[in-house]
């Protein structure tokens, strides 16, 4: 059902003076938002390829609509749900999933020393934004910064589910310290989405591509795609941050980890025979053969760090990302057959060990007119400038620079529109560089 | 002044300045406890770093629309009242705090303390009424 059925009584519900704040001693509460957003690209990105679609053309299918519910039945528990519904092209398609929906216990222990336990769903706190990753009403730009917030995977960074232990140490003259922790497994068995998608090699990242292939057997060229993915899942994943409030009001600091383990794919490869090392002989040209393929072990580790400082109406940040990838993929036997059976070409079953490590590091700034009077009051501007280098195995390197500025302007203090425009460079040294440009706007309204 | 009553009506007129510059105050609900907060407590409680009292009631955070109260209560949380409003969202969106009630004027932030234990906000403290106590803010 889509998200946008629930929203519609829910902001009719608005309409009876407060209905938000209903039911008091439980601090029963109801929220929602709803986004809207149009994407149009100039050149080969991977956004064109993420969204599933020519994005050179422009497209809307580019939103989120999401509804809480959020209660406090007993001292220090909380308890919520957030449903949501997303459209990021290819991925989504307005789907209700669970956002996260947990309980949170405040453990009584010292007025300088604050301790909470999770159970449930939860945000897992990686980087500065990745929790508010859906929360247009919560920064003036459109994307968050790619070279740290990659798209594709929002469904893997975004929640886990598991239990979670949060603290805030007060530290005096040092400022204070939030810690956090959590161990639990992570919902990506989604055949068409998007991390079956990074395996396929369906998915440009600008960071990040696992290319399944045989080798070329006795001379001939062979190429491959995975075509079917028949499930996916993930053991475990643990994670955790560190925080430091430092002294000096609005700087903060913050490093934070995701480990994800025992990834396991099982899927189908689809290869074809695309030249033969007889010349004359085409028989086999352009025949196709498949396989099972079961890719396992994947080890898959990202680590964030960088710094926030909020002073006045700006807000400065830079962030790094080291990400780390392993993975074994084992195929079955195969062979490929001419139309008349008359010529058999044998391919072994094929062990290969992927291995990918990416770095990134942005830098923004952004300030909000505030000090101005009547409308442009309401005005923010935002910039940004992203690098990322990523390498797997031993292929060259490629490289992504991409500068951004992003408008926003808020109508009212629950309704915004902004825009934003990316140019982005990416290629390696050897093939040269692609250009492109990314055009957005969205619009987003909060209750 | 040697006309004591033209320094009566010089008093006079100066007392509606005196009215806005007077100091606002922390207003609790008087049920509460709580004697006095820190300046930590002052921003872990209006920011949502806290969700509970000391003795482990709930935190409700109360605020003005706006006003010179609201102001002045920015200014000691050392955030813009955008800046405000979004921390406040984030935590919503994200399952870790319920937004703070808003109310139009300060008649019915008092009111609102009063009859709801756990409360929290910050007026004039000349507003100050049965049923809520004022609390002082200490530097550390």
């Amino acid at each position: 059902m889509p998200l946008r059925a629930l929203l519609i009584p829910s902001l009719a519900l608005l309409a009876v003076p407060g209905a938000v704040r209903a039911a008091d001693d439980l601090g029963f509460q109801i929220h929602g938002f709803a986004s809207q957003g149009y994407i149009r690209t100039q050149g080969e990105l991977y956004e064109a390829g993420s969204y599933g679609r020519d994005t050179n053309s422009g497209t809307f299918e580019f939103n989120e609509f999401a509804l809480n519910v959020t209660a406090t039945p007993i001292d220090r528990l909380r308890i919520g749900v957030q449903l949501i519904a997303y459209d990021l092209g290819k991925y989504g398609d307005d789907e209700v999933g669970l956002d996260w929906a947990f309980g949170e216990y405040q453990v009584p222990v010292t007025d300088w020393f604050q301790f909470s336990l999770v159970a449930g769903r939860f945000k897992t706190g990686h980087g500065f934004y990745n929790d508010y990753r859906d929360l247009d009403m919560t920064r003036t730009e459109v994307f968050l910064p790619r070279a740290a917030y990659t798209t594709s995977f929002r469904d893997f960074f975004l929640a886990a589910n598991g239990g979670q232990i949060n603290a805030t140490i007060d530290a005096a003259a040092l400022g204070s310290f939030d810690v956090s922790g959590f161990i639990g497994t992570q919902n990506v068995n989604d055949a068409d989405g998007p991390i079956a998608d990074l395996f396929r090699g369906g998915v440009q990242t600008t960071s990040v591509t696992l290319p399944i292939f045989f080798p070329n057997v006795g001379g001939a060229t062979i190429s491959n795609e995975l075509s079917e993915v028949d499930n996916l899942t993930v053991d475990q994943m643990n994670g955790g941050y560190f925080t430091w409030n430092t002294p000096l009001q609005g700087l903060r600091l913050k490093v934070s980890s995701l480990y994800a383990q025992h990834l396991r794919l099982t899927g189908t490869i689809e290869s074809t025979y695309t030249d033969g090392p007889q010349p004359g002989d085409d028989s086999l040209d352009g025949r196709t053969a498949t396989s099972q393929v079961v890719i396992d072990g994947l080890h898959w580790f990202d680590v964030m760090f960088g710094g926030e400082y909020v002073v006045d109406n700006f807000v400065f940040a830079a962030e790094g990302s080291s990400q780390y990838y392993k993975a074994i993929l084992n195929s079955e036997a195969t062979q490929f057959e001419s139309a008349d059976g008359s010529v058999v070409f044998p391919v072994a079953a094929v062990t290969q060990t992927f291995t990918n490590r990416t770095l990134g590091a942005y830098g923004s700034v952004g300030y909000q007119f505030a000090d101005l009077s009547g409308p442009l009051s309401r005005l923010s501007v935002y910039s940004a400038y992203n690098w990322i280098r990523s390498s797997s195995g031993g292929s060259p390197s490629i490289y992504t620079r991409s500068a951004s500025v992003a408008l926003r302007y808020d109508i009212t203090d629950h309704f915004l529109i902004k825009g934003q425009f990316e140019r982005v460079q990416r290629g390696d040294p050897g093939n040269g560089h692609d250009y492109g440009n990314v055009f957005s706007l969205k619009t987003t309204f909060d209750f | 002044m040697r006309n004591p009553l033209l320094f009566a009506l010089v008093a006079l007129a100066a007392l509606p300045l005196t009215n806005v510059t007077a100091e606002d105050a922390i207003i609790l609900n008087s049920t509460s406890e709580v004697a006095a907060l820190s300046k930590d407590d002052l921003k872990d409680y209006y920011l949502g770093r806290k969700a509970s009292w000391p003795d482990g009631s709930k935190v409700v955070v109360v605020v003005l629309k706006d006003g010179t109260s609201h102001d002045n209560l920015m200014k000691r949380l050392g955030k813009s009242s955008s800046q405000f409003t979004t921390g406040w969202k984030k935590l919503v969106f994200t399952g870790k705090g319920a937004m703070p009630e808003q109310v139009d004027n300060e008649d019915e932030l008092v009111t609102f303390i009063a009859k709801t234990p756990g409360a929290i906000g910050y007026a004039d403290a000349g507003k100050a009424k049965d049923g809520v106590k004022a609390v002082a803010v200490k530097s550390q």
